[in-house]
């Protein structure tokens, strides 16, 4: 079948109330921004639905896509006719026609209360005409083609699919969050998990020049450009590290350097969160992946912010996580492979049950908090946006 | 001068050339290099990458830089027999294919001992696709099929050809699309790999395109480096790659305004040419505007061609790739079995910048050189 048109329902959403207006406007945007690789496409929205004229468009690619809107309920493949009922008759038969079902049933929901047949004699005439002209029978308990029809004021809609959406909220209607990145798989992941709840975030990457090389930076931005397709402008705050990431090899026990790190990162992330309003540090960790990760690597390093820390992957398993980032295309650049300031200087044993006041003991040796202030202070701040503008020589 | 022989190749555009210059002053780096200047120029390459992708629907991995259309067949079909051998040795193509193609199949049927088979066109460029389903056994692992011919602009019906061959997985299906891209739109969507060349639309020489799609495996041709996801060893010739990517994006943006005005061009000599004594038109009127096929009968086109050139017309006989064999036109032979015919033929291809009163002085000419040049038998 010859799809004309998008047909998207807001679900849940439209209970929202006073939001609504807001909540539409963005998720319309949001699908505006998401589908912007599809060539003409035309858009329309009105109270209750979004409607997008296909014009020929790739329907499996633009699925993919909208798969990964939050705020989404549902969608189906349509095709528009006039109000005419003879016109639906003959969409309709079409459909029947070229399904390999046996058995159907109508559905119609007459939005347009001016047409002048209502719903129940629209499902009489259309089954009637399908009958007649094919083999398909009715069963209204069971029927393998579920054909249904919208009447609405500017046409009527015949289609026989619908695909649930991830649901969630449209974003930018929940409050900022800080993402700690770091440019593997997992950390992308999380911030489009969190752009799922409605939430947005800034991020936050520690780099360690010349241990870690500008092509880590670039890996960094490249995934976020990524990510503005969910939200449209993320600012990043790189953190000059290298400093920092000495004194603790310095003070401490090799075994002991990723936990430091980790409480070190922890700190800044809640200085920069403070200062620029975010209420969550957010990140990709994911209980007992590494060292690091252990839930009691996690209680000693969580010790030192008083943030909630959001870790949306907490008990996702590796493969799911790739699966994700394949779908929202961070994959490839994730594996990209350039040191972080994580993979430098990797103890050979990290530990895995880290004591409190071990921690302690030796960040007593030196003068963290100025480092730490150097760290905030010294921050390069970029914001990454969403282009679809194009570069001089391009 | 008039110039009647885009589809051999294009001028620059300006655009084009200042852009081109100002890039290379600044970024000369290799791309491959770790530091800054090396990390830019990669950067603008997926930039290009992104660009060109964005253009078919595709993924950026799904686009392969290469140093133009003959390269980007020879891959194709090398890369493709090379790695699925042990699955089939039997191809598919058709006698209206580019040089490019038609010898590579040649070397792989002398040196590696595949078999090619040919699916016959019919004067519109249509195949039909039932004979071409017969054609498949469990021996065929490719089909290639051009998508307009270089030497007549027919249109051939590969859509229509992939869509019927998603029945086959096995069989893996090439377009060159080196006549078509940038001057008409194209569906990718069930082409496993679609050759192209950037001077084709008023870019530079020396660098084309593969698009390939992720489930397709190809064994390289040139080792010895990462680039092009191992696929092609070489110093990424990241300006010409940035200007073909902004020649398609001015290509894309100017399509219709182009093609409406080239179809008028292709209309005008058309019709011209029907009202002259002693002509065949080769071409087909569903074809591509860009390129019109005719033959002069009982004159060899080459003396044609010089006549023309020492009046500053230039045009050609045939592709520019095969024009220095004898001047019989394989392909005219074929459509209209007609060695006349083909030993006579001449090929006007256009681009937005010719005119009316370019046609105008051309017929004229070609009416001047009919009355005085000797026919041969």
């Amino acid at each position: 079948m010859e799809y004309t048109h998008i047909l998207i329902r807001y679900g849940e959403l439209t209970t929202k109330g006073k939001n609504r207006k807001t909540f539409i406007a963005t998720l319309y945007e949001n699908i505006k921004r998401k589908l912007y690789m599809f060539k003409n496409l035309e858009y329309e929205k009105n109270y209750d639905r979004i409607f997008i004229k296909l014009n020929g468009n790739d329907i499996e690619k633009i699925k993919k896509e909208l798969n990964l809107i939050s705020g989404l309920y549902s969608y189906s493949f349509v095709v528009k006719v006039e109000n005419d009922l003879e016109k639906i008759k003959e969409v309709a038969l079409k459909f029947a026609l070229e399904s390999n079902n046996k058995t159907f049933k109508i559905k119609t929901h007459r939005n347009d209360k001016s047409f002048p047949y209502v719903s129940d004699t629209i499902n009489r005439e259309v089954a009637g005409h399908i009958l007649k002209n094919s083999n398909l029978k009715v069963d209204v308990h069971n029927p393998s083609l579920l054909l249904q029809i919208e009447v609405r004021p500017e046409g009527s809609y015949v289609f026989d699919n619908a695909f649930k959406g991830i649901g969630g909220y449209p974003l930018g209607v929940g409050g900022e969050a800080l993402l700690m990145l770091s440019g593997g798989i997992d950390s992308p992941v999380a911030g489009f998990m969190i752009n799922k709840r409605g939430l947005t975030y800034q991020a936050i990457h520690f780099a360690s020049p010349p241990y870690t090389s500008e092509a880590a930076i670039d890996k960094v931005k490249d995934l976020l450009k990524k990510l503005t397709v969910f939200q449209k402008e993320i600012k990043l705050h790189i953190i000059p590290f290298t400093e920092l990431q000495v004194a603790i090899y310095d003070n401490a026990n090799e075994s002991y350097a990723i936990t430091l790190m980790r409480r070190m990162m922890y700190r800044i992330a809640s200085m920069v969160a403070s200062e620029e309003k975010c209420l969550a540090i957010v990140n990709g960790e994911s209980i007992g992946q590494v060292a690091s990760q252990t839930l009691e690597s996690i209680n000693t390093i969580n010790e030192v912010t008083s943030l909630p820390v959001i870790r949306p992957l907490a008990c996702f398993d590796k493969l799911d996580i790739i699966e994700i980032s394949k779908m929202i295309d961070t994959y490839d650049i994730s594996i990209r492979p350039y040191q972080d300031c994580c993979t430098i200087f990797e103890p050979k044993n990290p530990v895995t049950k880290p004591r409190i006041d071990r921690c302690e003991e030796y960040e007593a040796k030196f003068d963290y908090l100025s480092l730490i202030e150097k760290c905030v202070k010294n921050r390069e701040i970029i914001k990454i946006k969403f282009e679809e503008e194009i570069d001089e020589f391009l | 001068m008039i110039y009647f022989d885009y589809a051999a190749t294009s001028f620059v555009e300006d655009e084009i050339l200042d852009s081109y210059y100002k890039f290379l002053k600044e970024n000369f780096a290799n791309a491959n290099s770790l530091h800054h200047l090396g990390v830019v120029n990669a950067s603008y390459l997926e930039k290009a990458r992104n660009q060109i992708a964005s253009f078919f629907g595709l993924n950026s991995k799904e686009v392969i830089f290469t140093s133009g259309a003959s390269e980007s067949n020879n891959l194709s079909l090398k890369g493709i027999a090379f790695k699925y051998q042990n699955r089939g040795k039997t191809i598919i193509t058709t006698r209206l294919e580019h040089s490019s193609i038609s010898q590579t199949l040649e070397q792989l049927e002398r040196c590696f001992g595949f078999n090619i088979k040919y699916i016959d066109v019919d004067k519109e460029g249509k195949i039909d696709l039932k004979s071409l389903e017969k054609m498949i056994d469990n021996d065929v692992i490719l089909v290639t099929i051009c998508a307009v011919v270089s030497e007549t602009g027919h249109r051939l019906n590969v859509e229509e050809v992939g869509k019927m061959l998603k029945n086959y997985p096995k069989v893996f299906f090439h377009v060159d699309a080196t006549q078509l891209i940038g001057k008409m739109p194209l569906n990718v969507e069930n082409m496993d790999l679609v050759s192209f060349s950037a001077h084709k639309f008023y870019s530079l020489k020396g660098v084309g395109c593969l698009l390939k799609k992720q489930n397709v495996a190809l064994e390289p041709l040139i080792n010895g480096g990462e680039q092009e996801d191992g696929l092609r060893a070489g110093t990424s010739n990241v300006g010409a790659i940035m200007m073909m990517s902004k020649s398609l994006r001015i290509a894309y943006l100017k399509m219709n305004e182009r093609y409406s005005y080239v179809k008028k061009l292709f209309d005008y000599l058309y019709e011209q040419l029907s009202l002259l004594e002693g002509i065949e038109i080769n071409s087909s009127l569903n074809g591509s505007p860009y390129i019109l096929n005719f033959s002069v009968l009982g004159y060899r086109n080459e003396v044609l061609l010089n006549e023309f050139s020492s009046k500053e017309i230039y045009l050609s006989s045939k592709s520019a790739c095969s024009s220095k064999d004898k001047g019989l036109s394989n392909i005219v032979k074929y459509l209209y079995c007609d060695n006349k015919r083909a030993l006579s033929s001449l090929r006007v291809s256009f681009s937005y910048r010719n005119t009316i009163e370019e046609i105008d002085i051309f017929i004229k000419n070609l009416n001047e050189i009919m009355k005085y040049v000797k026919k041969v038998n």
